[in-house]
């Protein structure tokens, strides 16, 4: 189940071309088989930003990190709580 | 065509290291990119920033402008230099040698202004996800493609601005120097493109040429947003960066120089038949 709260889940349903608009988003899937890519990327990492107003570390911008709706909020939301990653 | 640019290529080969004179501070009272191609001309914003501002703001935008350059480089050279030895491509080595010389060149100049006058190059904010096409003319296509967007996209603002004399005149011979050599690798870049597409009729679908076109629009509209730089807005003291650069990009006056910028490469993309014009959202 997702444990991300509304605004996240609108961000990725705005950023991930092939998510409709109600249908349930896997916390463990790929993000490239939702429809982001290296584009799209960089306007989702802008929106995330400007949306949870926090800046987030280049050396945290990975493939890893964005692999996943799970593993961007996990860090999100560390960086929200400033924890250190 | 290779063969003869590779030929001007050298014949007009210069050491970068001695061509400018880099002065020790730039005037801090000047523009350093015209007023005109500023993410914020022609908006609301411009009116409301007093004179002292916009040219802070042109400051930062040229640092923005410079490392995007620098980044969009160090891709392209990454592309050509995997290209520079296969089999697809035997007749152009040595083009393609002169093309990385000539972009090592270009990025150390950019480079190095954003580390004399900015400091530093502004960070690529990007993650590498999903993989090219499997085919390898669609491959091709991109990455050519993207070449050649970036370099048009870059060379408007050179040409406008190689003989601004608003500016200083290190930022006038940066992209005077850069105009010119661009327009060799531009029109070489034109023709791969009809080559390629040439080669993807025969070969592929007429869907996923189309998918193709579609990215290379998608990568138009990146090139441009590139240019409108949170860090550039906090810098010159904007509050509210983000929503700066919201508010700018969705301006309807915007369209106007998004047109300006890239209407020319997509047009020409799309004439020979590999991007549909209506789908950039400008």
């Amino acid at each position: 189940m997702a444990d991300w709260p509304p605004e996240f889940d609108a961000l990725l349903r705005r950023h991930c071309r092939l998510v409709g608009t109600d249908a349930p988003i896997r916390p463990d899937a790929l993000l490239v088989t939702l429809g982001m890519d290296s584009l799209e990327v960089v306007e989702f990492i802008v929106a995330i930003e400007d949306a949870f107003d926090l800046v987030i570390p280049q050396e945290m911008l990975t493939p890893e990190v964005f692999g996943t709706p799970s593993s961007v909020w996990r860090t999100v939301a560390d960086l929200r709580a400033g924890v250190a990653r | 065509m290779a063969d003869r640019l590779s030929r001007i290529s050298r014949e007009n080969r210069y050491d970068v290291y001695t061509l400018f004179e880099w002065p020790s501070s730039l005037p801090a009272d000047r523009y350093w990119i015209s007023p005109e191609l500023m993410t914020c001309y022609g908006t609301e914003l411009w009116d409301e920033l007093d004179e002292p501002c916009r040219v802070e703001l042109s400051h930062r935008e040229a640092v923005n402008f410079f490392s995007v350059n620098v980044h969009l480089i160090r891709e392209l050279i990454g592309g050509v230099a995997e290209r520079i030895y296969t089999t697809r491509y035997p007749g152009l080595s040595e083009f393609f040698h002169d093309f990385i010389a000539e972009e090592n060149v270009h990025a150390w100049f950019f480079a190095t202004f954003c580390q004399r006058y900015g400091g530093g190059v502004y960070p690529a904010r990007r993650v590498e996800l999903g993989r090219p096409p499997v085919e390898d003319v669609l491959r091709d296509v991109v990455v050519f493609g993207r070449i050649l967007i970036a370099e048009e996209l870059s060379d408007y603002f050179n040409a406008t601005m190689a003989n601004d004399e608003r500016l200083p005149e290190i930022c006038q011979q940066i992209n005077r120097v850069h105009h010119e050599d661009e327009s060799r690798h531009i029109a070489f870049g034109r023709q791969m493109m009809r080559e390629l597409r040439d080669e993807a009729t025969r070969q592929v679908g007429a869907d996923r040429i189309a998918e193709t076109g579609g990215y290379l629009a998608r990568y138009s509209d990146f090139c441009l947003q590139s240019l409108y730089s949170r860090q550039a807005y906090a810098q010159a003291g904007l509050e509210r960066p983000g929503d700066v650069r919201s508010r700018l990009l969705s301006h309807p006056r915007r369209a106007e120089l998004h047109r300006a910028a890239v209407g020319r490469t997509v047009g020409f993309l799309n004439r020979i038949g590999l991007v549909d014009a209506e789908s950039v959202p400008w």
